[in-house]
């Protein structure tokens, strides 16, 4: 921890450089340069076809860039196969959840812990989280709720440590009630020094967790900064939100967060 | 003119113009090209089996659809001509009605095919018109009295076209024009009507469609063309392109047996000529047709001359067997489709573009067979 | 074991006993319909053999082997060439001596088909992923390309394949004459069955096989090289195609070069009607398509294969993933 009063160095957890994503003859992505602080909590926000699925999926490797370069920290990834990209320590929930129906949840849990063996203490505590993944342990995942279903593919993206976590609106479909659990889970992994790149459309969530923003618009980035810098600007937030409220939100900083100094 | 007749779809390239009018020529005056038997047989298979490929094209490379039930038309027709004119007068009414017959069997069978093609992916229709075809190879195989079993039929041709109906009295060309003349030429305008009318066909409105469909079926849902209707219509016309050949060279063999209709290989010889002619391209199933009536003439010669040499050397003898002819041809596809996706036409057509604009895409990667 | 026998079961396991309990309607005499019933079974499970491979590289890969039947061939072919060394054990009235003989036979076929697999797969299938009209052609013309070779190899004569002697001749249950032969492999692959089973819901890369015939592209974000797993599908896939050659051609006691391309008919079939990707399908359709053609041939031979096909039709319209669709995440 840096002494007060310091400047605090930024390292770069991950970099886009002129990324540019072809999907058949569609120009999804059209030059996204962005670069997210290493342990921060980025949210990418746009309006939808903005190319923030996109952005992730190309990020992770399941669509390929057609032009320019990603790094996780100094590494170049760009051209690496997926499960490659995921072993170097991402973890991954996309707009569909991913969840493997015909399989338990149970077996969708093992399947996503890497090292062979589910943490005991780790999952007793997502339990306490999402508690119907403890219920329904031996259910195929197939007959969960899309709320529940959104639990068991964050749960599998946390659980074991990771080095960056992309969220693919991981709150969408979920009830009010889970959102809490939700943001408290990423609050947990923000501690443990994870970097997480957040799409979300829920504002609400976006505001609470995020430090830093990136906001897209037609395949580009339109602004990269931070929460505060996009907070205080409305017309930010009116063109990338469609409507004017983001100006009036003032959700007030949960206690205990650390408060950045530039 | 010419652009009217071929329906606006031009060579596009210099060579390819050249090839197909060497082409054209050949056949146009094979009958009077020596020896009389060979050359004639092997122009009216080209001829037939021009249609047969290019309406196979319509349907791979225009409208995305893989049916291995093509050939099963082709034998349709074969056989109803066959049938009829066994079993009734060899008489031309009675060819007419054969025909006709086949048509109306080939219709419905494709229609329902098509129809079909609605609830299942590309892949599973593709599956099923080749077990669809087993099952009528079977039935073909098994009801000997109907269809003469693996022995086939032999009948009469209407007298007409019979080489003891002699039409000019003196020779031209030092050749007797007689019936058989008179039915390489009828064999020759009707595949040629159909040829022009299939090249029509995808340059239409109703072709931007099947391609549209090819590309992106739900777009072209969601435009309002009913993918059902165009698959089906599709699906009919190009079974009923193959039956009609069926029933020509049916006439023409005097013949029609398992080994000349629904034989495996029939099917791959096809496939071959439309990969190696080009797929999507029309014009591919006559380069195609043309190489591969060269290549199994001459190329056969060839391995039987190497075979000759090869005598006592174990390995080289039994590749150079003339019953390997397969293995060269399994060989020769699966170079073809690695290497040459374009096939010759779409190579060449290619080439002329790119020095003019930019190099246009392969068909066969641009294939989005989907779901 | 897996969870609950659940709701999807109950529709093809009635369509399976409803086949049987018809036919014995149409067949009056209930030997005859043991008879016939034991060798739809025993075929059902031969077919099972060699489909299930086919079925787990479509469902997972969306690959289309129609190279699949040269497989089948290599494998009959090879387990051919054992017997034939091993006349002894073969024609022992030791019946442990049998066993070991067949065992050798199929051992050996499956390794001779599995090395053909890994060769098919780099060779041929890895270059047109995601192709599926080049996958078609090219597979087919590399079937070709075997069965000819194995024509040159071993010519284009039948040859006989004879049983060993304590496993050939017949058995009398309740009646009806059964051949041992069917016996011994309705036990084997009942075995395989459990086998496969336990490899699926019990060790990690069945796991991955699972889910990834579900969402390739979740499989693959979870870290797992999917693309290596398939190698190893592939060819446990033609190894058991090779297994259910041996067991076919001693079946059908004679073997030529054909008979891969003959079977992958019924194979595709069988595939179509229970689903890609689903043991469970394959082997609910195999016994399906068996028992019918086992039926047919007794009841209506020469629309055999045509009522078959028309089964198949029927059940696409019905279902038109097949009796177990996966549905795809993606």
């Amino acid at each position: 921890m840096p002494a007060p009063g310091t400047v605090e160095m930024k390292e770069t957890a991950l970099a886009l450089t002129d990324v540019h994503t072809h999907i058949g003859q569609f120009h999804i992505l059209q030059g996204v340069t962005f670069a997210i602080r290493k342990g921060g909590v980025t949210a990418l926000v746009g309006r939808n076809g903005a190319g923030k699925t996109t952005t992730l999926r190309t990020i992770m490797g399941l669509w390929r860039a057609s032009r320019g370069a990603i790094t996780l920290q100094d590494r170049l990834i760009t051209a690496l196969p997926t499960a490659e990209i995921a072993r170097l320590g991402f973890g991954y929930v996309p707009e569909n959840m991913g969840i493997f129906g015909k399989l338990t949840v149970r077996e969708n849990m093992i399947l996503a812990a890497r090292s062979g063996r589910l943490d005991r203490d780790r999952l007793a505590r997502l339990f306490g989280y999402f508690p119907p993944l403890e219920q329904f342990w031996n259910l195929s995942a197939g007959h969960l709720s899309g709320g529940q279903k959104q639990m068991l593919s964050i749960a599998r993206a946390i659980i074991e440590p990771r080095q960056i976590l992309l969220m693919d609106e991981p709150t969408k479909g979920v009830a009010p009630g889970i959102i809490d659990a939700i943001v408290e889970a990423f609050r947990d992994c923000h501690r443990e020094g994870a970097t997480i790149l957040l799409v979300e459309q829920n504002y609400d969530v976006a505001l609470a967790l995020a430090e830093d923003v990136v906001l897209m618009d037609g395949g580009s980035v339109k602004f990269a900064g931070t929460m505060e810098t996009f907070r205080s600007d409305p017309k930010l937030g009116e063109s990338a939100l469609g409507f004017a409220a983001a100006r009036d939100l003032n959700i007030p900083p949960p206690p205990g967060r650390p408060v950045e100094r530039i | 003119m010419s652009h009217n007749i071929l329906s606006g779809d031009m060579p596009r390239s210099f060579i390819l113009s050249a090839l197909l009018l060497v082409i054209f020529v050949f056949l146009a005056i094979a009958p009077f090209a020596a020896p009389a038997g060979p050359v004639v047989g092997g122009a009216v298979k080209a001829l037939v089996m021009i249609i047969v490929v290019a309406s196979f094209d319509v349907l791979i490379g225009y409208t995305g659809i893989i049916s291995f039930a093509h050939t099963a038309f082709f034998a349709i027709g074969a056989y109803s001509v066959g049938i009829s004119l066994r079993d009734f007068e060899a008489e031309l009414p009675v060819l007419f009605v054969g025909v006709a017959g086949g048509l109306i069997v080939t219709a419905l069978a494709a229609g329902l095919i098509g129809f079909c093609s609605m609830r299942v992916r590309t892949v599973f229709f593709a599956m099923i018109t080749l077990a669809a075809a087993s099952a009528l190879s079977l039935f073909v195989l098994q009801f000997y009295a109907l269809t003469g079993g693996p022995d086939g039929l032999v009948f009469q041709i209407p007298k007409i076209f019979r080489p003891s109906n002699i039409i000019l009295t003196h020779k031209i060309f030092d050749r007797t024009i007689n019936g058989t003349f008179l039915l390489y030429y009828a064999i020759f305008i009707v595949c040629g009507v159909v040829f022009l009318f299939l090249l029509r066909l995808v340059n239409s409105p109703f072709g931007r469609v099947l391609q549209a469909v090819r590309e992106n079926e739900m777009r072209a849902e969601a435009i309002g063309f009913s993918v059902l209707i165009y698959r089906v219509q599709v699906s009919c016309i190009a079974a009923c392109c193959a039956c009609l050949a069926g029933g020509l060279y049916a006439l023409w063999l005097r013949y029609v047996g398992p080994d000349t209709t629904v034989s495996l290989q029939i099917m791959l010889d096809v496939l071959l000529m439309v990969v190696i002619g080009g797929i999507g391209t029309i014009y591919g199933a006559v380069v195609g047709v043309a190489f591969f009536v060269l290549a199994e003439t001459y190329l056969r010669l060839g391995i039987a001359a190497l075979h000759e040499h090869a005598v006592g050397i174990p390995g080289l003898d039994a590749l150079t067997d003339p019953n390997r002819w397969l293995l060269w041809l399994g060989l020769l596809f699966v170079l073809s489709v690695y290497f040459f996706p374009d096939g010759v036409v779409g190579t060449l057509r290619r080439r002329s573009t790119a020095r003019g604009k930019g190099a246009a895409k392969s068909k066969l990667s641009t294939i989005g067979i989907g779901e | 074991m897996r969870p609950s026998i659940t709701n999807e079961w109950v529709r093809p396991v009635g369509l399976l006993l409803a086949v049987p309990a018809l036919a014995l309607t149409c067949i009056w005499s209930p030997a005859t319909w043991l008879t016939l019933t034991f060798a739809g079974l025993a075929s059902g499970i031969m077919l099972f053999i060699m489909a299930s491979g086919l079925s787990m590289i479509f469902g997972l890969m969306d690959v289309l082997n129609f190279g699949h039947g040269a497989f089948i061939t290599i494998g009959a072919y090879t387990g051919w060439v054992v017997l034939g060394l091993l006349g002894g054990p073969v024609s022992s009235t030791h019946l442990s001596l049998n066993v070991l003989s067949i065992v050798a036979a199929s051992g050996l076929a499956i390794l001779c088909a599995g090395l053909l697999g890994l060769l098919f797969e780099r060779v041929v299938v890895r270059k047109v992923y995601g192709d599926h009209l080049k996958q078609i052609l090219i597979t087919l013309g590399g079937a070709i390309v075997i069965e000819q070779l194995v024509m040159m190899i071993w010519g284009p004569q039948e040859k006989t394949l004879g049983l060993p002697v304590r496993l050939s001749g017949t058995l009398s249950i309740a009646g009806a004459t059964i051949e041992r032969y069917r016996v011994f492999v309705i036990v084997i692959g009942l075995a395989v069955l459990v086998a496969m089973h336990l490899v699926l819901t019990r060790t990690r890369l069945g796991l991955i096989v699972r889910a990834g015939v579900q969402d390739r592209e979740m499989v693959e974000a979870l870290g797992y090289r999917i693309d290596r797993v398939f190698v190893l599908v592939f060819m446990a896939g033609a190894g058991l195609a090779g297994f259910g050659g041996v067991l076919w051609a001693l079946s059908e006691g004679s073997l030529n070069s054909a008979i891969g391309s003959r079977t992958l008919v019924l194979i595709l079939i069988v595939i179509m009607i229970g689903g890609p990707g689903s043991i469970a399908g394959t082997f609910v359709a195999s016994l399906l398509v068996a028992l019918m053609g086992s039926y047919m041939a007794y009841l209506a031979p020469k629309v055999a294969l045509a009522s078959t096909v028309l089964l198949m039709v029927s059940i696409l319209m019905w279902r038109p993933g097949g009796l177990f669709a996966q549905e795809k995440e993606r």
